[in-house]
């Protein structure tokens, strides 16, 4: 499958900032200093197991449902 | 009434030194006092002097590489500012002791939650704030952060301590009481307004380095582009292998992200691996930096917030001592003393900054607002 992750972190952002665009933009940020880099992903991007791995686990360390 | 005020000394002793701030603070009889000191003096007995000069208050703070206050920017002194309860009397602080095998931040945050009856999830990120100070030599201020970032919103500011550019031994103070190996955490909801300025000093090249090969337990770099990393670094500078070290301070690299730079500086050269002051991430492209004037652009930062921001009571500045190396190298160190002349300060010389991430040659900015 592709296109996963692109769609994870966007979910992820929406759901933790609740709408504010200064949070969400930190967001961005500390994805991208700990090596998710949003920009880098598209809708074709192939799912790296490992990042979607990673993304679960901030996600369910902030009770978000991905 | 006057809620913040700062104070420092250059006394030898740590007694004379705690006694001549002891004095001056005590004008406001202060709820909280957070204070920096050179590693010249004692830690242990430094930490138990200032809780014995101001029992009824929370004392922190930590070892630095150099402090600042107001003006002044020193060496082998103390500096410190103290808050009545009005300024900032609703916080909790914890420490994360062996910080270098042991990450407690879960807890941490879970003490937060029962402190201030609201999860850290839900709090409003202009109402709190986090305060971070880090064991100097521990590296693992990237994971913290990141933890952090993952359990709240609020923006946690601060920095790494330091022992006087030794890298042997650096202390957090909390409460008399000095630690080694270990995080201080102050989560904080202030009775006055608040605000952070992050600011560094570069223009951002068009060359840059992606990041092959990694070893991330100790920062080090193995390969930049595919290449042995201290000849990619030399060859896009431009330089000989052998010298490449002299232009680390003047041209480190960047991650740039959402319009904000994160700097990354190299340290030193081991071979023909390069270690840095942070983490590089493998398949990660930095920009190629090139160092400008801290004192015109921490002058424009300082203008810029106070356009939005208002009246700057008071500030603290984590200053990287990358920075100041800088300024002594230009002759500027009286020149940067005097853009807080006007504005209660305190700061230390870092070992690293925080702000969002975990940084280098920047200056994060805690300000404060007036009640």
């Amino acid at each position: 499958m592709a296109g996963q992750i692109k769609s994870l972190i966007d979910t992820y952002v929406t759901q933790m900032s609740k709408g504010n665009q200064v949070v969400a933009k930190s967001l961005y940020i500390r994805l991208a200093l700990s090596g998710i880099v949003h920009s880098k992903y598209t809708n074709d991007t192939n799912d790296d197991p490992i990042i979607l791995d990673r993304l679960y686990a901030l996600a369910k360390k902030a009770n978000i449902k991905l | 009434m006057t809620n913040i005020i700062t104070s420092f000394s250059s006394k030898r002793t740590h007694e004379e030194a705690v006694t001549e701030i002891e004095a001056q603070l005590s004008l406001i009889k202060p709820n909280l006092v957070i204070f920096f000191a050179s590693s010249f003096y004692k830690p242990d007995s430094l930490a138990l002097r200032m809780q014995q000069a101001f029992p009824s208050a929370t004392t922190l703070g930590c070892t630095t590489s150099g402090e600042i206050c107001n003006n002044n920017v020193l060496a082998q002194s103390i500096v410190a500012i103290g808050f009545t309860k009005e300024a900032i009397g609703d916080y909790h602080v914890r420490i994360n002791e062996h910080m270098s095998t042991a990450n407690n931040i879960d807890a941490i945050f879970e003490s937060y939650h029962e402190n201030f009856d609201e999860s850290p999830l839900d709090m409003n990120p202009k109402k709190y704030f986090g305060l971070v100070l880090f064991d100097g030599l521990s590296n693992k201020e990237e994971s913290f952060m990141s933890h952090i970032g993952a359990l709240t919103n609020i923006n946690f500011i601060g920095g790494t301590a330091g022992d006087d550019q030794k890298f042997i031994q650096t202390h957090i103070f909390h409460n008399g009481k000095a630690y080694l190996d270990a995080t201080l955490l102050m989560l904080c909801k202030p009775g006055i307004p608040f605000d952070f300025i992050k600011t560094q000093s570069f223009d951002i090249l068009e060359q840059s380095l992606t990041c092959t090969k990694v070893d991330p337990s100790t920062r080090t770099v193995i390969e930049f582009n595919n290449k042995p990393a201290s000849i990619a670094y030399a060859d896009l500078l431009g330089v000989q292998v052998h010298r490449l070290a002299d232009y680390f301070i003047k041209y480190p690299i960047g991650m740039v992200t959402e319009d904000e730079l994160f700097v990354r500086s190299p340290l030193t050269i081991t071979g023909t691996s390069i270690k840095f002051h942070c983490n590089i991430l493998e398949n990660i492209t930095y920009q190629l930096l090139k160092s400008k004037s801290v004192i015109a652009d921490t002058k424009i930062a300082i203008a810029e917030k106070s356009m939005t921001f208002g009246h700057i009571s008071a500030m603290i500045n984590f200053n990287c001592r990358l920075r100041t190396v800088e300024l002594i190298n230009s002759n500027s160190l009286e020149d940067y003393g005097r853009i807080f002349e006007n504005i209660p300060t305190i700061g230390f010389n870092t070992y690293g900054e925080a702000f969002i991430g975990h940084m280098n040659q920047t200056s994060t900015i805690l300000i404060f607002g007036s009640i």
